[in-house]
């Protein structure tokens, strides 16, 4: 469960470019990478378990998949990766680089207008 | 409704202070190991038999990562290394912000090795970068040779990838090659070792091999 370390620091980097307006928080959306080796499920519910102790309990979150890339040396072709498999999709090498999927991105937030 | 466009690395204050880390071994010469494996796949013993070989060339300090107790770190002080322990308090990894602390409080030598032995768990240690120069993975034999598989994001970052209690293979359906292989697919030049509690050569192996890399360190 480090989601649980990882969903703290992204709050925290949230109340840090917010300030105030954190309490009007509407939606998160995040880009966690498919290298990463972070659970969405348990990120989401970390998040969750969190914004509800900020009493924002009705965050919307968002989190899409960044695939990680085989950079073929072989072929030069850029194939998505495939845990545990990694080896180039197209000709089978596994002579070559990952590219990418390995970060969390928060990409961006909502907020309503107005203060409640 | 207003919408802000972030794009900022939620790992980034882990980064920073892990740069800061890097940074700092790399002005004193230290050569950082992060050792990661399953609870009880061998990771003391390993850290204890690779002091007990290196003691009188290198200094050798250790951090010790666990959720709770000194049991390690009571180990490690009869070695005569210096032992810092860190109790995460259920946390179940190592962060760069845990290890900055304890290095304040310890007094590292110039021209050492520290070796960080992380929580024992084949997941979460793998997201944190901790500064070090190393990370080695190891499986024990009765673990199962399909580790590597199951846990790819470990293996990704694993320079060294130990196969531990050997002499305890024969008891187990753990077949060598097949962990190789699978370690190999996942980043194919990771160093691998193989290593029993009881065996001089087998410390002997690994202890010439991080020798060679803290030579290259301190150059
Ligand atoms: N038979 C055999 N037992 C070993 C070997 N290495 C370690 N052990 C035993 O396995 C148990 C766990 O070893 P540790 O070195 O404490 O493992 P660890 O990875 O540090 O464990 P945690 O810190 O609790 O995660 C101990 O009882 C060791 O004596 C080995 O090569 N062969
Ligand atoms: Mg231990
Ligand atoms: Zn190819």
């Amino acid at each position: 469960m480090h989601e649980y370390s990882i969903a703290i620091g992204i709050i925290d980097t949230l109340k840090d470019v917010l300030k105030e307006e954190f309490l009007c928080l509407n939606k998160i959306e995040l880009t966690v990478g498919s290298l990463s080796g972070v659970y969405f499920e348990a990120l989401h519910s970390a998040l969750e378990l969190i914004l509800e102790s900020e009493g924002l309990d009705n965050v919307t979150i968002n989190i899409s998949e960044e695939k990680g890339l085989f950079i073929c040396s072989e072929c030069q072709k850029a194939t998505e990766i495939e845990p545990p498999l990694f080896i180039c999709k197209e000709c089978g090498s596994s002579r070559g680089k990952i590219s990418g999927g390995k970060k969390i991105i928060i990409k961006a937030v909502e907020v309503n207008d107005g203060k409640i | 409704m207003a919408r802000y466009e972030l794009m900022r690395d939620a790992l980034g204050r882990e980064k920073q202070r892990a740069e800061r880390l890097h940074d700092f071994f790399a002005e004193h010469r230290i050569l950082v190991l992060n050792i990661m494996g399953s609870p009880g796949s061998g990771k003391t013993t390993l850290i204890e038999k690779v002091i007990e070989k290196l003691k009188d060339d290198v200094t050798i300090s250790v951090i010790e990562g666990d959720l709770a107790t000194t049991v390690d770190s009571e180990r490690i002080e009869k070695t005569g290394a210096d032992v810092f322990q860190i109790n995460t308090g259920g946390i179940c990894h190592l962060s760069p912000e845990m290890v900055e602390r304890a290095i304040d409080k310890m007094n590292i030598r110039d021209k050492s090795i520290l070796m960080i032995e992380n929580v024992g768990n084949l997941v979460c240690p793998a997201s944190f970068d901790l500064g070090e120069d190393i990370r080695m993975v190891l499986v024990s034999t009765p673990e199962g040779d399909d580790k590597p598989e199951k846990y790819p994001v470990m293996f990704l970052g694993a320079d060294i990838f130990v196969i531990t209690k050997m002499d305890l293979i024969e008891m187990t359906d753990f077949n060598i090659e097949r962990a190789i292989k699978s370690v190999q697919k996942i980043k194919h030049n990771t160093e691998i070792f193989t290593f029993s509690r009881d065996s001089n050569e087998d410390a002997k192996r690994i202890s010439t091999w991080l020798k060679e890399e803290y030579t290259k360190k301190i150059k």
